[in-house]
């Protein structure tokens, strides 16, 4: 582990910021709820309170950690991908699809079937942003454009067909219990996506790590320059970065979907698509170091949520809580980014 | 020609890295000894170069074209054959049916390959009993029928592993008279022996292996036996980390680069009109000019960064330098046996990559298995190059950053030198040193060159050029206007013939640099 805290926006890349990133949501409860004590309270605990919360904050982590897994695949390899909101939503939807198509599969088949359709639906959105850019067309602009027009798609599908009956919530029907993820800590939304999650990370690592080719993925990320040198074209890099990283964001869709909810709903993607990008940047696109991250942006949204039902303090509060934290979370890291350039 | 260029081989099974990047050359018509402790990897090597065994890694080169060798029949097809120790006889044939084995063997042609061989037995004068079984040869005897059958497939490369420890004096003798006439009808032998004695007496040049990389080459001619010795089981230590880092071994015949007719034309850059250049093995030939008067041009496009048009070979191996090959052009580049020193290093200092990463640019495709990263070798070989470029730290885990840009250089020169290729290609390589390190760049390039690799220095500085190279081409408007050859004196003082002074070549260069009668 000693290696990881050398490396820029390793595990203390995460830690210190962290830190000092905590603080500021306490003052500004402290400042801004009518009893301070017990919003404090909920704040820092609410999150852990009970096996219930617990497991909630926890899956909302996994969510995070499968989307910046995403996040950091385009990053690593040199691409930006800002389309990770749309690509998760389709993932979702493609996997909604298929977990509601009256298919002769046993429970397992269908989701791994479902899980299938998440990678491709959100693979095939990243990848194609990927081409694009061979083509000439940044990423960074295409992959947002590209999800930003596939968002109503996946509201038309389910308002339209997927719909499920009854109540006025704009949601598919709910899908069969066998086919749903199998819980890890019930009653609590956690599920097998959970250990899903950590071991892709750890094999993300692996890859980054401990392979020819990860490493060669990781210099025409850094430094396509140093990669041309090498004799790696880095240009080629861009197809499978951006199809990665929309895979693994089509995926953090289908365990929201199959995992935490049970259905699809509209917008239940909400803002987690971004929150990775975030997510990514705190840990420097370490793998191993998107675990803390991710738990603690979970934590951070699950706390402000407490907060907010315990002592009743403004919805804007809580949005603004997690707006400063996040800003102070990324502010060492953008500090040495400039340091490094300017010396 | 066969060439074998860094050759890696692990056998799955044990786990023993038996070649680690050996090269190998064969000339065309010599009697090369292959030499080296147990387990140097020389059985390994000629199994890999006669198609028995597949390598790991590495390029082979027969007469000039890239080979795959994926079988004995591969091989025996371009010509590479080996006799082993025991030749492996079906006992119940004959002779003649043993030496006739093949493919193409079949009762329609059996009266003319019968004919074939009857014929080259007697030009041959091996005197072998034909229509006997195989059975009752003996070992010598079985040798021959085994040569016999390769040159019944018009092998031109044999190879011997170790045949004389079988035989005795007079059988010995009587093989290495047949090595010569085969030597004298163009034919290429390699002949692996611990018998220095007889290795001096019968080769022409011998390749050193120790713990499966190639050591030393040299003249067999010349050569003592205690120094041979020395080489054979000082290499072993060697290689055990201790040496210094870029040991180039001598090889290849063929020139280090040749362009003819190279035709740079790039939208947005000066164009570079046919030039033509042969750079040999041993040699440093500096390119003087002006980056903006093509350069950088010239030297991207030899580094395979530019397409190009007309002939680039390296090594030998003619490189594939059109536009729909661009993108792979700098792989294959490499592949061909050339490192590159480039200007543009420092952006990698500024990435978020650490020092070896850095480092290990080209070492990783080496010190990899099935796809994983041997990071323990790696990092030794990362603190090598630190060592090698003296500078001590604890930590090859940092950024680049955190290093002076002098400093950063030195490593990656280090690093570009330890490739061991047989081409060195350099872009303002002083840039930014002082007088001391400037020095010490003219003694590795020297070095470099004594050691059997081609140099070749793109600069704007001609004092640099005057300090270290033999010749110095100026490059004009794309062409080159003048060439001069340096006749280096022993103490490395250069005169021109015509301009005797340091000065008159300085000017002489400058006025061809700007177009000045």
């Amino acid at each position: 582990m000693k290696r990881l805290t050398l490396r820029g926006g390793g595990i203390a890349g995460v830690v210190l910021p962290l830190g000092g990133a905590l603080l500021v949501p306490a003052l500004i409860i402290w400042a801004a709820s009518p009893d301070p004590a017990k919003s404090l309270a909920a704040f820092f605990t609410g999150p852990w309170s009970n096996r219930w919360f617990l497991g909630n904050t926890l899956d909302g982590a996994v969510l995070l950690l499968t989307a910046s897994l995403g996040a950091a695949a385009a990053f690593r390899g040199g691409a930006f991908n800002l389309g990770g909101e749309g690509q998760l939503y389709l993932g979702g939807c493609a996997a909604a699809v298929v977990l509601l198509a009256p298919l002769p599969l046993s429970g397992s088949a269908a989701l791994a079937l479902a899980a299938a359709a998440a990678l491709a639906a959100g693979g095939l959105m990243g990848g194609l942003c990927g081409f694009f850019r061979a083509a000439g067309a940044h990423e960074l602009i295409s992959s947002f454009l590209l999800s930003a027009a596939l968002i109503p798609a996946g509201d038309y599908l389910i308002a339209g067909p997927l719909r499920g009956g009854g109540g006025n919530l704009l949601a598919s029907a709910p899908f069969a219990a066998e086919r749903l993820l199998p819980k890890v800590l019930a009653p609590s939304a956690l599920s097998f996506s959970a250990p899903a999650a950590l071991v892709l990370a750890l094999l993300f690592h692996v890859f980054l790590h401990r392979t020819a080719a990860g490493y060669r993925f990781r210099i025409a990320g850094a430094s396509p320059e140093l990669a041309r040198f090498g004799g790696v074209n880095p240009e080629k890099r861009f197809v499978p970065a951006m199809a990665a990283s929309g895979a693994l964001s089509g995926l953090a869709g289908f365990f929201a979907a199959a995992g935490t909810y049970g259905m699809a709903y509209a917008g239940f993607s909400g803002g987690l698509g971004w929150t990775a990008i975030a997510a990514a940047l705190i840990a420097g696109n370490e793998p191993l170091a998107l675990i803390p991250a991710s738990l603690f942006l979970a934590a951070l949204k699950a706390g402000s949520d407490a907060a907010l039902l315990k002592a009743g303090f403004g919805f804007e509060t809580a949005a603004f809580i997690q707006a400063a934290a996040l800003l102070l979370a990324a502010l060492p890291l953008g500090r040495r980014f400039f340091a490094g350039k300017a010396s | 020609m066969v060439l074998l260029h860094r050759i890696h081989k692990t056998f799955v099974s044990n786990g023993i890295k038996a070649l680690d990047g050996a090269d190998f050359e064969l000339g065309d018509g010599e009697i090369h000894a292959l030499v080296g402790e147990n387990g140097a990897g020389k059985s390994t090597l000629m199994h890999v170069m006669s198609g028995f065994l597949k390598c790991d890694e590495g390029t082979i080169i027969v007469d000039g074209r890239e080979q795959r060798l994926a079988s004995p029949a591969a091989a025996l097809a371009e010509g590479i054959g080996m006799v082993r120790q025991h030749p492996r006889l079906v006992h119940a044939f004959t002779v003649w049916e043993n030496c006739a084995l093949g493919p193409e063997f079949s009762w329609k042609t059996k009266r003319r390959v019968r004919a074939e061989i009857a014929a080259l037995n007697e030009r041959w004068s091996f005197d072998l009993p034909l229509e006997s079984p195989a059975a009752a040869l003996t070992v010598s005897q079985g040798q021959k029928a085994a040569i016999l059958a390769l040159l019944r497939r018009r092998a031109r490369y044999l190879v011997f592993d170790e045949p004389t420890a079988v035989l005795s004096p007079r059988e010995t003798d009587a093989l290495f008279e047949v090595f010569a006439k085969l030597k004298g009808e163009g034919k290429s032998i390699v002949l692996i022996s611990h018998k220095l004695n007889e290795i001096l007496r019968a080769a022409d040049r011998i390749t050193v292996l120790g713990g499966g990389k190639t050591t030393a080459v040299l003249d067999a001619p010349g050569t003592g036996e205690n120094q041979l010795a020395a080489l054979i089981f000082g290499a072993s230590r060697n290689v055990s980390g201790r040496g210094r880092p870029g040991k180039i071994p001598a090889r290849y015949n063929a020139p280090a680069l040749e362009l003819k007719d190279f035709t740079v034309n790039v939208p947005g850059r000066p164009l570079i009109r046919g030039v033509n250049l042969t750079l040999r093995r041993g040699g440093i030939t500096g390119i003087a000019g002006v980056r903006d008067s093509g350069l950088e041009t010239l030297e991207l496009a030899v580094a395979g960064y530019l397409p190009s048009s007309g002939m680039i070979r390296i090594n030998g191996t003619r490189l594939d330098n059109s536009f729909s090959a661009y993108g792979n052009n700098v792989r294959a580049f490499r592949n061909a046996g050339a490192s590159y020193l480039g200007t543009w290093e420092h952006s990698a200092a500024e990435s978020s990559l650490s020092l070896r990463d850095v480092l290990i640019i080209h070492a990783h495709r080496r010190f990899a298995r099935r796809g994983f990263l041997d990071t323990k070798k790696l990092a030794d070989w990362s603190r090598r190059i630190i060592k090698g470029a003296g500078i001590g730290v604890r930590s090859d885990t940092v950024s680049p950053s955190s290093f002076s840009g002098g400093q950063f250089q030195r490593m990656v020169f280090i690093r570009e030198i330890a490739e061991q290729s047989p081409l060195f290609l350099a872009a303002e390589p002083g840039r930014g040193l002082d007088r001391k390190g400037r020095d010490r760049l003219a003694a590795i390039f020297r070095e470099r060159a004594a050691d059997g690799a081609g140099v070749l220095i793109f600069s704007t500085d001609s004092e640099e050029l005057l300090a270290v190279c033999d010749t110095v081409m100026v490059l004009r408007d794309g062409v080159f206007p003048d060439v001069i050859e340096l006749n280096r004196t022993e103490g490395g003082d250069a005169d021109a013939g015509d301009a005797k002074t340091l000065h008159d070549i300085h000017e002489r260069i400058r006025k061809a640099m700007v177009g000045e009668k």
